[in-house]
């Protein structure tokens, strides 16, 4: 790689967004060890993104994750047994981190807003460690690793025309699992992408559900149209 | 911070020895090797490790005459030199034995690029710079910073794509490239031939 080619790619921003890998980034490397303008150019953003990072950190409790009440959800009388798992000891951590979870809406620092309820279609669940692939609905399940003290995204698509609110599940196992983490999304005009943050210890290494339903009136009682489904297998890295 | 060239009586310098230039050397080369393993995600006592081999079989290479014969080369050699260090501790899956006949002494104290006083004053001139931008582009630069967060989380919950990341990471960095240039001072600018940035 020479100089040129090194401006043309963009080769530092390329390279601190982790996305020179491989030959490419080797190469780079070999060139900016060689190249003054370049190794000051590699020299000032590591600066800057260690100092930045500096920032970050500091600024995190004011972009920390925003306690969302949620709805308590009333036992259906069909289904007893479900509610029946919020009451059990066991889940009681579960359902406090439950109160963290943080819905990420396109400003980390923004409150949380209501979205546009939709077709809640779960195109793709992401990872922090960049292990992430989308899949639609149906295929096989999914694996997601990341680290002990990553936090777990889980991207959901909103199509406004198919329910007026929706509540989503997250279930130990399959769909009929005990729930582990629920949010109550009333409807709102802003917008059809939701992202669920799930602070680090949310939930351990297992299967999961994620089920989304659909449902009008005031609030979730329990029972709505499924939307969609989508299993996937974590694994919490020590 | 200025721009370094390594000319032949430079190289002469560190064949020799010369103290001043060692420790240039082992700053210059010992920041960029850094930035280089930190890109690895490898544990800092790797990191320290496979620095310090480097630098010990550089030197030892020093010593051999014509092993490093142009002072353009350097660069590079450190850094192959630097390849075939991981390389040999990824396949023996533990550190190197490290070798080589009496390696200067220049004891590198910090993991970290910055320290931490140089890291708070920095840290103020990138909050002047994020002051600059829209408050979206801010968080999003934040998100970034944070080594930890995905990039892909960033996009997604950002609603960019990643051509707009690196425009935004651009961006900052010139902005924050004038005041960083003017506040972080070269270690030993008497040592090397230098231009002006």
């Amino acid at each position: 790689m020479d100089h040129q080619e090194a401006l043309r790619l963009n080769a530092t921003e390329k390279y601190f967004l982790g996305e020179l890998q491989g030959d490419l980034r080797e190469a780079f490397e070999e060139h900016y060890f060689g190249c003054s303008e370049c190794a000051l150019d590699v020299r000032v953003t590591a600066a800057m993104m260690e100092a930045g990072r500096h920032v970050a950190l500091a600024d995190r409790p004011s972009v920390a994750p925003v306690v969302v009440p949620v709805r308590p959800a009333q036992a259906p009388a069909a289904r007893p047994s479900w509610f029946a798992w919020f009451l059990r000891p066991a889940f009681t951590v579960p359902a406090m981190a439950a109160m963290l979870l943080f819905i990420g809406y396109q400003n980390l620092a923004q409150l949380p807003k209501f979205f546009k309820a939709g077709s809640a279609k779960i195109e793709y669940v992401r990872t922090v460690t960049g292990d992430s692939t989308s899949r639609k609905s149906g295929a096989a399940k999914k694996r997601i690793s990341i680290g002990a003290h990553d936090p777990l995204y889980l991207s959901l698509d909103l199509d406004p025309n198919e329910a007026a609110n929706y509540y989503v599940t997250i279930h130990s196992g399959n769909s009929n699992g005990p729930v582990i983490v629920s949010l109550d999304i009333p409807r709102s005009d802003d917008h059809n992408t939701l992202t669920i943050r799930l602070a680090e210890g949310t939930l351990t290494s297992g299967d999961y559900t994620v089920t989304v339903l659909g449902y009008s009136g005031s609030a979730f009682t329990g029972t709505g149209n499924q939307v969609d489904s989508e299993s996937f297998a974590l694994e919490i890295r020590r | 911070m200025e721009l370094v060239s390594f000319d032949e009586s430079y190289l002469t310098r560190l064949k020799n020895d010369d103290p001043q230039t060692v420790e240039h050397f082992v700053a210059y080369f010992g920041e960029l090797l850094l930035i280089k393993l930190r890109a690895r995600r490898l544990q800092p006592a790797d990191i320290l490790d496979a620095r310090q081999e480097t630098f010990a079989r550089v030197f030892a290479a020093l010593r051999v005459e014509g092993k490093i014969r142009q002072a353009a080369s350097l660069g590079p050699y450190v850094n192959s030199i630097c390849n075939n260090v991981l390389q040999e501790s990824f396949r023996a899956g533990k550190r190197a034995e490290s070798f080589g006949d009496d390696p200067p002494d220049v004891v590198d104290k910090s993991i970290d690029i910055l320290d931490d006083l140089t890291k708070r004053q920095l840290a103020k001139l990138v909050r002047e710079v994020l002051a600059t931008l829209p408050s979206k582009e801010s968080d999003i630069l934040k998100a970034v910073f944070l080594e930890e967060t995905d990039r892909d989380a960033v996009c997604c919950m950002f609603d960019v794509d990643r051509e707009y990341l690196r425009v935004l990471v651009h961006r900052a960095k010139e902005r924050f490239r004038g005041a960083y240039l003017k506040k972080h001072p070269e270690p030993n600018q008497s040592v090397t031939e230098k231009k002006k940035v």
